[in-house]
Order: structure tokens, then C-alpha cells, then sequence
């Protein structure tokens, strides 16, 4: 399977371009989807879930249309959508929420139904807290009720829209490798802050700014970009060092800071190149790129 | 068979258990002030039988209207709801309906209870017509004022997505509609907004001459389940733009 | 409850901003009057025939009061029902609990939603009254009306209007918001139903927030001069005067009350 974006846009009301002519191919497996706050990655997974009516352009995923309603239903028969802001009904317990959304994404069959939610609920590790009610639940715990809903279908494509945050550290690699495990054979679109994240498990991902895709390959061909833009620095005495870069880190030696920059020192600095990682590749590309918000129409 | 699997009895328990207390404790709470009425009524001289038809024409319709109002208006699964094969329109109607026939199934044991104590007074025409008929209009008493309610309160909720702009709307065409039955009665094109006529016009209904029963009741009922059918599927249309809900949730 | 009041204006104005802003307040009180102009077309009772019958027989002032006075019996249940979401909001949102990290206390805050939002969502209210006050002056060829206009209001709909907006915030605390506002609109239906003097009434006591005792107190109005219904019983100033320290008394101790409560529920998580 596979999704094809062809110059999807879309202009929220009031003449918002969050998204501006995004082409985008996404083969089966894991694929990363980074971006700064505002770059139109929730709006580019809300239209393809089917939440949201693309302004204009194609959306395909494996054989059907996702411009048409009809088209839509079909996807979103094998499609898990984790939203951004998970809403839940606090009173139910997760077993019984797990079990209504089972219902609504048309498992009819109660059996295979109730089996499938303790199968996800063990998954997540929650079977022991199940039939507690959802507002006594820590944020953490939400985060994996929502986790195991998308899951709840056997998606073929799982949308996830930053699945991590607010998880603690051993819950994250444990859901990342989960991520990573289901990638095998279907497409896990994930959105995410945490360039690590992606790093650790992603094939293939895509940069957004301002509605736009701005790179779009595989984490090797990130990081032979940025190739040749990452030094470091020694600068004794703590002065902040000056040029056209952006620092990544800065490191206390004593006696000298030694600091990560990405961009291009002064000829007269003491720049020793450095091996980039995927987060100084992101640096880059915000750096090489113009302004930072979505384009609002002159009305 | 997609209706049957719609409306699958799993589907109905949640259904009912997201709901139930609202849908229960409004007509509970309505019992309290209607008994202290009733009390206060029977020592004075208005009888209690005008007091039990008003809570069946009047209060049970805007609990019905405040309920669907608040339902529709807000939901805390909407965006996950949307990427759902089953859609959020059905679960919208579905909720609809549910609230609808609970507030009709109150009212019709009411009304009924109403009827069986002897405490609903008929027209006296009303003798002549055949019993099925009779059955039917007593039920138009409550079922026209709680469509009609019930379906504005529908579209006022998709169009100002605000569970308290809702209410207060409701409130107050409600009100106006009491307090100038005189004027509405008295105008032509306002007569279809008779909501109450029942207890505020034809009351004790067996004084009352065909004529203007016709005019002001029967006419009245018809025009007021013809309008709720549109705003119906005014409001049916409304909640096919998702993307206004959407962005409703956020506002209030 | 202690005030601090940079800290209660701050809160004031916020919460004004946030009410005033809402469409939907707007929306609510725009298909409002479109319904009560349709509903004054009845001939025998049109507003300019009810209010130049009114004007030949009686003071301008007088007249005012009557019409703030019906203004009064109406509105307010779009006051009490709209201002009964402001404090699930916060809840919901979860500003709440932003707000009780700073500094002011939650006493300032309070007071500061009530008269934000309260005055926020008169403002329409007010201006519906303002443009029968406009009528009433043209009819009456006295330009007077406008500057007699703004007192009127607040001596008569003001008090009700705090004590109504008191209990709106209040009961939502502990009460599901729909709920109340049903409970709301039975209970101001009873209020306007103060001219059945065969019913026991809370409008026909000094708790009136319709303002009974007031228009008949201050202004003087009864059975020859009221509009819709004429009034039977009389009020003497002192009366007036009381209702209106009763309705804002018992404003003070409902949002007594709601701190109390807040706190206590605070201290039970
Ligand atoms: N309903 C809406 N109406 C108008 N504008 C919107 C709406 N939703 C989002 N936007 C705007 O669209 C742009 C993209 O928003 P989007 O939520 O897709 O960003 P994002 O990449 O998911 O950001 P984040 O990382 O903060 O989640 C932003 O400028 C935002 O302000
Ligand atoms: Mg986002």
C-alpha cells in the first residue's frame, strides 16, 4: 500500500494556508513527519483521515480517492487515528470506551470485539487499571487508552499525531518499538517534536514549514545534507562565540565552553567539523528556510 | 443490513450509559416544582389538572429541547469521532432520537395517567370521533411543542455551538411564547408559533367551540410538527460540515 | 475573602473582553429581538400604541420605568442562561487551575467574572432597552428620555441582574450547567408570572429580580399605568430601597457561598 499526495491545500476559514501545495509519496512502513508548532502537520493528517475537506488537490491511499466521500469511508474502514488532543468520555472505564470505539469502527462481532480490546489492553499495559474510570487516569495513561483505540481495527494505515508527549521514558521506547514492530508491513505516519523519536525508528520522513513540505527522503539523505554544516567549537573564557550559525549545545570544560553550532563560523574560529546527527539536519533546514508561520491571505 | 448493525444493542447500552444521567434527573427534577404547584394551586382556586397538562405541554417539551441542545452541541470524542467509519451524523441522530422518545415515552405515561384519572377534559365534539383518532390528538399535545423544540434546539446547537447560548435561546422563545400567547393568537402569521396552546387557550377544553379549536389548536399542531421537520433537516445538513463542529469544539 | 482591587479590575476586564467577544452572545440576543419586534405587530398592542397610550396618561419618566420594567421580565432569562457556562468553562479549559497558581485570590476572581461577564452580556440587553427608549422619546417628542434612560435601567433591572448572575455562577459550581439553566427558566417563568395574585410568588416579595417593588416604590407605578398587567398591590420607597439591598445582599452571599465551596472542594482533591 501506499499514499500519494498530489498539491494538497487547504485554507481554513478566515484564510489560514496551514497547508500549500504538499506533495508527498509515503511507502509501508514507519514515516516521520517533523515540523516547528503551526507548520500544518495536524491539518495535513486531519485531511487524511477524512476529518478535514482538502481546499484543493489529491489525496490516494492504496486504491481509493480520498477526495470523495466515498472514497473517505473506505479509508477510514482501515485507518487509526490518534488525534493530537485526545477528548474521551470520562466516565466510562477504558475497557468500555475501548469497546464502544470497537463498535463505532463497525466490529460488530461482541467476542472477537471484547478479545481484541484485552488483547490491546495488555499491550499498553493497562489490563490491571481497566475498569477504572478514564478521568481517574494520569495523562500518561490517556495517551496509551489512545494508542490502543487506533489499534483497535488492525489499522492498515496509522496515523498517529504526537503519540509521545507526555510519556515517561521507558513507556516512549516501548511504544516507539511498538510503532516500529507494526511499521513491518503498513503505514504508521507519525508526527512528532522529538527528532529522536524518528531517528530510532523512521525509514523515511518529511520536513514541514509553513504548509510546505521542505525535504522529503530517507534519514540517510538528511543527514548527507547537512554533511560539512556541523562544527564545534572551543571558545575559552565563555564569550558567546559569533557567526552565521545556530548554536545546538553548549558544553561547560572549565576552562573553555565548547560549543555545537550548525551554520558556517568565521574563517578565524578554531571549528573542528563535527558528524551531524538527524537534529542538526532539522536546524539546518529550519535555518535555510524563510519565515516561520503559515501565509495568511491578503483578504 | 447497515440499519440493524447501527443501532446494535452494545451500541444502545453505551448509548444510554453516556446519557442516562442527564436524561433521567431533568424530568426528575421537574416532579419537585410541579408537586409544590400542584399543592399550591389546589388551595387556591386554579385546579390542578391545568398544572399537570401545562408540565406536559410546556415543561417536558423545553427539557426535551435543553437536553438535545446540549448533546448535540458538544461531544468529547468529535475529532476522534470523525475518523470513525460509523459517523458522527448517525451518532448525532441517534442521541436525537434517543432523547426525543424518552421525553415522549414520559410524556405519553403522563398524559395517559392524565387521562385515566379523568383530570384531561376533551372538547365535547371530541365524543363523536372515533377512539383511535381521539388517542392521536390527545398525543399532539405534547409531541407537537416537543418536535418543534426539540428541533430548534437541534439547529440553534450546530449554529451557535455553545451549550449556553443554546439554552438561553430556548429559554427564551419559550418565555415569549407564554407571555404573548394574546399577541401570537391574535396574528395571523404568528399563529403558527402557538406552542402552548393547550393549557394557555383552550383551557378547561370542553367549553371550547369546534371552530376555534380548529383554528387555534388543531391548525396550530400541524404547522408547528411541518416546521420541525424542516429545521430537522436544516439541522441534518448543519451537521454534515464537520469542519464547523470541529472548530465549535474549541469555542464557547 | 479578601479583595485586592488592581487585581479584582484586571479580572473584570478580562472577563468582560471574553463575553463581550462571543458571537453567540450576540446571536442569542439578535434572534431575541427580531422575536419580540414580530410578536409587538399585534394590532391592539403594538409597541408605539402601548407606549403613546402610555405617555398621554402618564409622567416620561414613569413610562421609562414601565418599559425597563418589561424589558426586565423578559431578558434576564438570556442573562442567567448564558452567563451559566462562564465557570464550567474554566473548568473545562483548565484555566482554573492556572489561576489558582497566581497570586490574587480566587474571592477577586470571582467577583471580577461576575461583573465582567455579567455587564458584558447586559450590554445587548441594554441596548435592546436603549432603542425602545429611542421610540419612547420620539413618540413623546422629549429628547430628555435618553439621559433619564440610564438610570432607570439601573436602578430597575441592575439588582435582579447581579442576583441572577450571582446564582448562575454559583449553582453551575455544583450543578451540571444544563441542568440549571432548566431549572433557570422554570423559575423565571414562575417570576413572571407576579400579576396571578393567587399564586405564590418569590416576584412579589422583596426578592422580586424583576424589580416589582422598585418600579412601584420609586416610580410610582401601578394599576392605571402599567402596560401589559395592571398592578394591585403598592410599595412605598423604603420598600424599593430594601429590595434592592435584599436582591444585592443575597448576590454577596451565593458568591460567599461559591468561594466557600470552591475552597472546601480544593481542599477535599
Ligand atoms: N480550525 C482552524 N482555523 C483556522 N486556522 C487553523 C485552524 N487549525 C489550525 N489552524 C492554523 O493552521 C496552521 C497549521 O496548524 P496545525 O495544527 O496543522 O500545525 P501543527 O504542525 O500540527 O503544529 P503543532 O506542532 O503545534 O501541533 C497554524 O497556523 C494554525 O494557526
Ligand atoms: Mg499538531
Amino acid at each position: 500500500m501506499q499514499v500519494t499526495i498530489r498539491d494538497l491545500t487547504k485554507v481554513y476559514r478566515g484564510g489560514v494556508r496551514a497547508a500549500n501545495g504538499i506533495n508527498l509519496t509515503i511507502p509501508t512502513g514507519m514515516f516521520g513527519l517533523l515540523g516547528p508548532n503551526g507548520a500544518g502537520k495536524t491539518t495535513l493528517m486531519r485531511m487524511l483521515a477524512g476529518i478535514l475537506r482538502p481546499t484543493s488537490g489529491s489525496i490516494q491511499v492504496g486504491g481509493y480517492d480520498g477526495t470523495t466521500e466515498a472514497g473517505r469511508r473506505q479509508i477510514k474502514k482501515t485507518l487509526g487515528y490518534l488525534p493530537q488532543e485526545l477528548g474521551m468520555y470520562p466516565d466510562l472505564s477504558a475497557r468500555e470506551f475501548l469497546d464502544y470505539v470497537g463498535i463505532l469502527k463497525g466490529m460488530d462481532d461482541r467476542k472477537q470485539r471484547q478479545q481484541r480490546v484485552e488483547e490491546l489492553l495488555r499491550m499498553v499495559a493497562l489490563s490491571e487499571v481497566a475498569g477504572r474510570k478514564l478521568k481517574t487516569y494520569s495523562g500518561g495513561m490517556k495517551r496509551r487508552v489512545g494508542i490502543a483505540q487506533a489499534l483497535l481495527n488492525d489499522p492498515k494505515l496509522l496515523i498517529v499525531d504526537e503519540p509521545t508527549a507526555g510519556l515517561d521514558p521507558e513507556e516512549r521506547i516501548r511504544f516507539r518499538n511498538l510503532l516500529s514492530e507494526l511499521g513491518g508491513d503498513r503505514i504508521v505516519l507519525l508526527s512528532t517534536h522529538i527528532v529522536e523519536d524518528i531517528a530510532q525508528t523512521c525509514q523515511n520522513l518529511a520536513v514541514m514549514k509553513a504548509g510546505r513540505v521542505i525535504f522529503q527522503g530517507t534519514v540517510t539523505e538528511m543527514l548527507q545534507e547537512t554533511r560539512g554544516k556541523v562544527w564545534t567549537l572551543a571558545v575559552p573564557g565563555g564569550a558567546k562565540p559569533e557567526g552565521n550559525f545556530t548554536v545546538v549545545s553548549m558544553l561547560n570544560m572549565g576552562a573553555s565552553v565548547q560549543y555545537r553550532v550548525v551554520g558556517e563560523p568565521l574563517p578565524g574560529q578554531q571549528a573542528t567539523p563535527a558528524e551531524p546527527s538527524l537534529e542538526d539536519g532539522y536546524v539546518w533546514l529550519m535555518r535555510e528556510q524563510g519565515p516561520n508561520s503559515a501565509h495568511v491571505l491578503a483578504s | 443490513m447497515p440499519f440493524v448493525s447501527f443501532v446494535s444493542l452494545d451500541r444502545l447500552r453505551y448509548e444510554v450509559k453516556l446519557a442516562w444521567k442527564p436524561l433521567v434527573l431533568m424530568p426528575l427534577l421537574l416532579t419537585a416544582p410541579i408537586t409544590l404547584l400542584v399543592i399550591i394551586e389546589h388551595f387556591t382556586r386554579e385546579s390542578p389538572a391545568h398544572v399537570l397538562l401545562g408540565a406536559i405541554e410546556m415543561l417536558l417539551p423545553i427539557a426535551g429541547g435543553v437536553l438535545v441542545a446540549t448533546t448535540i452541541a458538544q461531544d468529547a470524542m468529535l475529532e476522534l469521532h470523525l475518523s470513525f467509519p460509523r459517523t458522527y451524523q448517525r451518532t448525532g441522530m441517534l442521541r436525537l432520537l434517543m432523547i426525543l422518545i424518552w421525553i415522549a415515552l414520559l410524556s405519553w405515561l403522563a398524559i395517559s395517567g392524565d387521562a385515566l384519572f379523568g383530570q384531561l377534559a376533551l372538547p365535547t365534539f371530541a365524543d363523536t370521533i372515533s377512539p383511535i383518532v381521539r388517542f392521536l390528538l390527545i398525543q399532539l399535545i405534547w409531541l407537537a411543542p416537543l418536535m418543534w423544540l426539540g428541533s430548534v434546539g437541534f439547529c440553534v446547537a450546530l449554529l451557535v455551538k455553545s451549550r449556553s447560548a443554546g439554552g438561553a435561546l430556548l429559554g427564551g422563545v419559550w418565555l415569549l411564547d407564554i407571555l404573548f400567547v394574546g399577541n401570537i393568537a391574535g396574528t395571523t402569521w404568528l399563529r403558527p408559533l402557538l406552542l402552548f396552546p393547550t393549557t394557555l387557550l383552550i383551557f378547561p377544553a370542553n367549553l371550547v367551540s369546534r371552530s376555534y379549536f380548529e383554528t387555534y389548536w388543531l391548525t396550530t399542531r400541524f404547522e408547528l410538527l411541518a416546521m420541525a421537520l424542516v429545521f430537522f433537516i436544516i439541522g441534518r445538513l448543519l451537521l454534515q460540515n464537520t469542519e464547523s463542529l470541529l472548530k465549535g469544539a474549541t469555542e464557547e | 475573602m479578601t479583595l485586592q482591587l488592581p487585581a479584582l479590575w484586571g479580572a473584570l476586564r478580562y472577563e468582560f473582553r471574553m463575553q463581550i467577544r462571543r458571537p453567540t452572545v450576540w446571536i442569542t440576543f439578535a434572534l431575541f429581538t427580531l422575536l419580540m419586534i414580530a410578536l409587538f405587530q399585534h394590532p391592539a398592542t403594538t409597541f408605539e400604541e402601548t407606549y403613546t397610550r402610555l405617555l398621554k396618561q402618564e409622567s416620561l419618566q414613569k413610562v421609562l420605568a414601565d418599559w425597563a420594567f418589561n424589558i426586565n421580565n423578559y431578558l434576564p432569562i438570556c442573562v442567567g442562561a448564558l452567563l451559566a457556562g462562564r465557570l464550567p468553562r474554566d473548568r473545562r479549559t483548565r484555566v482554573d487551575e492556572l489561576f489558582t497558581t497566581m497570586p490574587t485570590t480566587r474571592g477577586t476572581r470571582l467577583w471580577g467574572k461576575l461583573f465582567g461577564a455579567m455587564l458584558a452580556t447586559t450590554v445587548p440587553m441594554f441596548l435592546i432597552y436603549l432603542g425602545g427608549v429611542c421610540f419612547i422619546a420620539s413618540y413623546a417628542h422629549n429628547l430628555l428620555a435618553i439621559p433619564l434612560a440610564f438610570p432607570t435601567f439601573i436602578v430597575v433591572a441592575l439588582p435582579g441582574l447581579i442576583f441572577i448572575s450571582a446564582f448562575s455562577l454559583a449553582c453551575t459550581a455544583f450543578l451540571w450547567s444544563p441542568l440549571y439553566q432548566f431549572l433557570f427558566i422554570c423559575y423565571w417563568y414562575w417570576n413572571t408570572l407576579w400579576f396571578h395574585t393567587d399564586l405564590v410568588s418569590l416576584s412579589r416579595t422583596l426578592l422580586s429580580p424583576i424589580g416589582l417593588y422598585t418600579v412601584m416604590g420609586i416610580y410610582g407605578l401601578n394599576e392605571s399605568s402599567s402596560g401589559q398587567h395592571p398592578i394591585h398591590i403598592t410599595g412605598t420607597p423604603l420598600q424599593a430601597i430594601a429590595s434592592i439591598l435584599l436582591l444585592i445582599a443575597t448576590a454577596v452571599v451565593a458568591m460567599l457561598a461559591l468561594d466557600g465551596y470552591l475552597n472546601w472542594r480544593q481542599a477535599q482533591q
